[in-house]
């Protein structure tokens, strides 16, 4: 039952913010006013899939390096999750957009950055999708997502900072704990962070582990085909 | 202040007033929505039914990592 310690751990962190997000005080700022709380939802699901992306890519060089397909597997699984959080935070930041700035959806370098972002990660698995053989995609798929990784983060987070934007923290506009991020919401968004990472690293390596029963569970089933005669 | 209201043309003060009063009543309106929310023990409402949802899904998650570890135990136990 110990290994199950971070896990919970992760989902009680989680319980915690769900509750702590609503009820504790923020400060009440112009223009944000009560919907600072987002901050506690939507800045953690863009951490999440930072650190997802980047173990993704870590287990891509060990893949490379050992050539054992269970981490191209779990590298994938990242990937996958990584995405559904990538998702979760476009649509809670335009939820957020609405309500600041009037509008679903601007042209602007962090947002574009974010969905190009996104984008190659759909093509790392439609890539890795498109190749039967397992040892030469584990390898193909671990080449680009470490190209990927490189490109996502200078689109993301360097790219943004060099040019205008509305986006906190981007093109010289001051993040939210230059100013406004006090102590009372530390308590709560540090926590989430940790929170929302652990239970993304905990769905990766389930999605993972059932991939490569499945992989097993289709090379046993071949290989009895190929003992019994026809 | 009558520097402000001599430097300031008329069409500026009413914009200068449109915009601060808006502001105001928004932060006012949110706070109010935000306080009758915890007077009235709504909020706590909300926030039960979502911790239940969490739960509901975590416990999936853990039934899930069971059957698993299960299957990854046969099948090991089929290689040896």
């Amino acid at each position: 039952m110990n290994v199950f310690g971070w896990k919970i751990g992760g989902a009680l962190l989680i319980a915690y913010t769900l509750v702590a997000g609503f009820i504790v005080p923020v400060p009440q700022l112009p223009i944000l006013g009560e919907s600072i709380r987002n901050l506690f939802f939507h800045v953690p699901m863009w951490f999440g899939m930072t650190v997802l992306l980047l173990l993704s890519a870590l287990n891509s060089v060990r893949q490379l390096a050992t050539g054992k397909l269970q981490h191209d597997a779990l590298a994938a699984a990242q990937v996958r999750i990584a995405l559904w959080y990538g998702a979760a935070g476009l649509l809670t930041g335009m939820v957020w957009a609405r309500t600041t700035w009037g509008t679903w959806w601007v042209n602007d370098p962090k947002l574009l950055g974010a969905a190009a972002g996104i984008l190659f990660y759909v093509a790392y698995l439609v890539l890795r999708g498109a190749m039967d053989d397992p040892d030469r995609r584990a390898r193909v798929a671990a080449v680009a997502n470490i190209i990927f990784f490189c490109m996502f983060i200078p689109t993301i987070f360097i790219i943004p900072r060099l040019t205008d934007s509305l986006h906190p923290g981007s093109g010289g506009n001051p993040a939210f704990n230059v100013y406004d991020l006090d102590n009372r919401m530390r308590w709560v968004f540090y926590p989430a962070v940790v929170g929302w990472i652990l239970l993304g690293v905990w769905l990766a390596a389930l999605s993972a582990r059932l991939q490569l029963i499945d992989q097993a569970a289709t090379f046993s089933q071949s290989n009895n085909e190929k003992k019994q005669p026809a | 202040m009558n520097r402000f209201m001599k430097l300031m043309p008329c069409s500026g003060r009413i914009a200068f007033l449109l915009v601060t009063t808006d502001r105001l009543a928004a932060q006012t309106l949110d706070q109010q929505a935000a306080d009758y929310l915890m007077r009235n023990d709504r909020l706590n409402a909300v926030i039960i039914v979502l911790l239940i949802i969490f739960a509901a899904l975590i416990i999936l998650l853990i039934r899930q990592e069971i059957k698993i570890r299960q299957l990854q135990k046969k099948i090991n136990d089929n290689h040896e």
